[in-house]
């Protein structure tokens, strides 16, 4: 569960740290609802565990202070769930193989974490062609690395 | 891959970028925490996002980009050694351990183009690369071209001739020669 706590958090907040800091107070606040008898069906666990990544995201966005009394209390680092890196050579010679227009979009697009407006304004096209442009570009780019033609 | 019903990379890539809709993004979190499949399908795209970042930061990927993207990279402390040849012209160029980008700018009057290639040619006008319908934004005068850094380090002494060329159904027109007379540091 930590990994996708994790992914939640930087997806959200866009922080390694302060993911894995979501990461650490979710699971305890997560433990102590199961102490109190809180989460009554172990069955859902996800659920309940989404809902709190929701909820404390909500109080960072907020400056909450009890995710502050959590982190003093429970300061021990949580260990890293780090994605495994790709191999950089092969991901250079993928992109190398993509149009240009492709390889353009998908670097500017993921190095920047823009979103369509963004990267079509800075290039001349509309969002939607932004959007096709990248998801045919991720859809290579991952066939290429795992092997088949890009 | 036992999922039954995986979510589409190209989905989870909108999902990183927060381009979904609030229902699409609320159903897509459901299905993550539920899916070690899919969890691990979202890793594999934020990481080959994060392997673009590193590529980008090396130099190292040859392609046109924006004012805007150099100007984010510099903010990161990258240092882009730029040469701005005219039209027509040429520039001595080299490239030192101290750079991390190496930066053709390439003025033209793009006016009225619809499809432009940037082609990269010996001095007999053998090409030795063409980057063929590249993205540019109306009503800029230049197209900016990150030359692979790595490739220049490598290289003696060299002349690189750039062109744009305007491509249409009938023919293509070279729009501006630039010339680039490279010397190693």
């Amino acid at each position: 569960m930590a990994p996708r706590i994790r992914l939640y958090g930087l997806r959200h907040l866009r922080d390694e740290q302060a993911a894995a800091d979501l990461v650490q107070q979710v699971l305890m606040m997560t433990i102590e609802s199961m102490r109190a008898g809180k989460v009554r069906d172990l069955g859902k666990i996800e659920s309940f565990v989404l809902g709190t990544c929701r909820m404390v995201v909500l109080e960072i966005r907020r400056g909450g202070a009890r995710r502050e009394r959590l982190l003093e209390q429970y300061l021990p680092p949580v260990s890293a769930f780090p994605e495994p890196a790709p191999d950089l050579d092969k991901l250079a010679e993928c992109l190398g193989r993509l149009a240009e227009r492709e390889r353009s979009v998908v670097v500017m697009t993921f190095y920047e974490e823009h979103r369509s407006e963004a990267v079509a304004d800075a290039l001349g096209l509309s969002n939607e062609n932004i959007r096709v442009i990248r998801h045919r570009a991720l859809g290579r780019l991952r066939k290429c690395m795992s092997g088949g033609a890009a | 891959m036992s999922c039954a019903n995986p979510i589409d990379p190209a989905i989870l890539g909108d999902y990183w970028l927060a381009e979904l809709s609030p229902t699409d993004e609320l159903t897509v979190e459901e299905h993550i925490f539920g899916c070690e499949d899919c969890t691990q399908q979202l890793q594999s795209v934020i990481a080959l996002a994060e392997g673009i970042r590193t590529l980008a930061r090396q130099g190292n990927l040859g392609m046109v980009v924006t004012r805007e993207f150099l100007d984010r990279l510099d903010r990161e402390g990258l240092r882009a050694r730029e040469y701005a040849p005219r039209a027509g012209g040429s520039v001595a160029c080299t490239v030192t351990a101290k750079d991390d980008l190496l930066i053709g700018r390439l003025a033209a009057d793009l006016s009225g183009i619809e499809e432009l290639d940037l082609a990269l040619c010996d001095p007999s006008g053998r090409e030795r690369r063409r980057f063929r319908d590249i993205p540019f934004r109306a009503g800029l005068s230049e197209v900016i071209l990150n030359y692979p850094i790595g490739l220049a380090r490598q290289s003696g002494p060299d002349v690189l001739v750039m062109k744009l060329i305007a491509v249409t159904e009938q023919s293509d027109r070279v729009l501006a020669e630039y010339t680039f007379n490279h010397t190693p540091s």
